[in-house]
């Protein structure tokens, strides 16, 4: 299937060469871990002394500091990098994982350590593939319908999480970071489609599924993480601007809540309640 | 007699689910209306009274028409002080 024209964008921008990057960017020098965002350009600067910049049009360039490791510069790039990019082109980035049911997306958004990853790997084995793991890009170009761009990043799973979903474990993460490589056992989706649903994860002594309805809907898109702070710097809102755009996501998308005990004998239980819930939510409607 | 109009310079507002979501713009604070409050914020024009509302409310309360009326000069109250609101010219 052809891409999309966001797709196209992002594959073209997100393009990496390797060299000498400004370490200034509109007066500002970033302190090592932070970063900076104005003029359709962004400037990250992290340990080892290493900087990646990027300018719409122009694509990514990165300053090798000493002892970057290959491994954690590309998760610099897949991370923060390429969400500061879709930002400044206009695209969200929000922080989830997801999986593809019907023709339609959904994702799992809560904190680090929420368990998303793990969560869309093990519904790999209800028949639901993995759409995106970490970042979830949404195309909002069209008024009428959110669409979704399908995931840049590979699954990454803990020990622990490998052990929880029998995912197929590959090489680490890097040579200090906890976390190896894995393929979905549902398989991925690589084509564009539409967010059918965003599912708070959330822990509590009994398993429940429901939607989330009325204001809260705006307080949680209000929560966001750290992928919201590149939007709101790339499109400049100004407070009216900001409210308009979170209404129009609590407007247009379903959102929902996943709890469940933290105890790991639970989880293929919690699984298995959650897949019932999508299957059900992604049925068409049929005529009696 | 109190008569009050919303103060739209200072808030966003929308509709999700029935409920009314309104955002400060100086603070970003938000606020939620919900339930009966709706009824209220609907009727807030800059011509109604508290008690003119009260009138047009009647069968979503409980009590008599003096009490509810108390009951939603109180509620306008807290929207004034919250910056939602501001005295109109009776």
């Amino acid at each position: 299937m052809s891409k999309t024209p966001a797709e196209l964008l992002m594959a073209r921008e997100t393009r990496v060469a390797h060299g000498a990057a400004p370490h200034t960017l509109a007066g500002v020098t970033p302190q090592p871990n932070g970063w900076h965002l104005a003029d359709d350009q962004f400037l990250l600067r992290v340990a080892c002394d290493s900087w990646f910049h990027y300018a719409r049009g122009n694509a990514i360039t990165v300053e090798r500091g000493a002892g970057l490791e290959p491994g954690v510069e590309a998760l610099w790039l897949n991370g923060s990098v390429y969400a500061a990019v879709a930002s400044i082109n206009g695209l969200l980035p929000v922080h989830a994982s997801a999986v593809a049911r019907d023709g339609q997306v959904i994702a799992f958004t809560g904190p680090s350590g929420a368990g998303k990853s793990t969560l869309i790997a093990a519904l790999g084995h209800h028949g639901l593939p993995m759409f995106c793991d970490d970042t979830l890009v949404l195309d909002l170009s069209d008024p009428d319908r959110i669409v979704c761009l399908p995931g840049h990043k590979r699954l990454k799973l803990t020990p622990e999480a490998l052990a929880l979903t029998g995912a197929d474990r590959q090489e680490k993460v890097g040579e200090h970071i906890d976390k190896f490589f894995a393929l979905p056992p549902g398989g991925d989706l690589g084509t564009a489609l539409p967010l059918g649903a965003l599912v708070y994860l959330e822990h509590g002594d009994e398993t429940q599924i429901a939607p989330i309805t009325g204001a809260e809907r705006i307080l949680r898109l209000q929560d966001d993480h750290y992928t919201a702070d590149y939007f709101a710097a790339a499109r400049q809102f100004d407070p009216a601007a900001h409210f308009a755009h979170l209404a129009r996501l609590a407007r247009q998308i379903p959102l929902f809540r996943f709890v469940r005990p933290r105890d790991t004998a639970q989880f293929q239980a919690g699984i298995a309640a959650i897949a019932r819930y999508i299957t059900g939510l992604s049925q068409p409607e049929r005529e009696p | 007699m109190t008569i009050y109009r919303k103060n739209t310079q200072a808030f966003s507002e929308t509709e999700i689910d029935g409920e009314i979501v309104l955002m400060q713009l100086e603070t970003g604070d938000f606020f939620s209306i919900t339930e009966t409050g709706v009824d209220i914020w609907r009727l807030i024009d800059g011509n109604r009274s508290a008690k003119a509302m009260a009138a047009e409310l009647i069968d979503a309360f409980d009590g008599h028409a003096d009490q509810i009326a108390r009951d939603i000069a109180d509620y306008l109250d807290q929207l004034l002080q919250s910056g939602f609101l501001v005295k109109a010219a009776a």
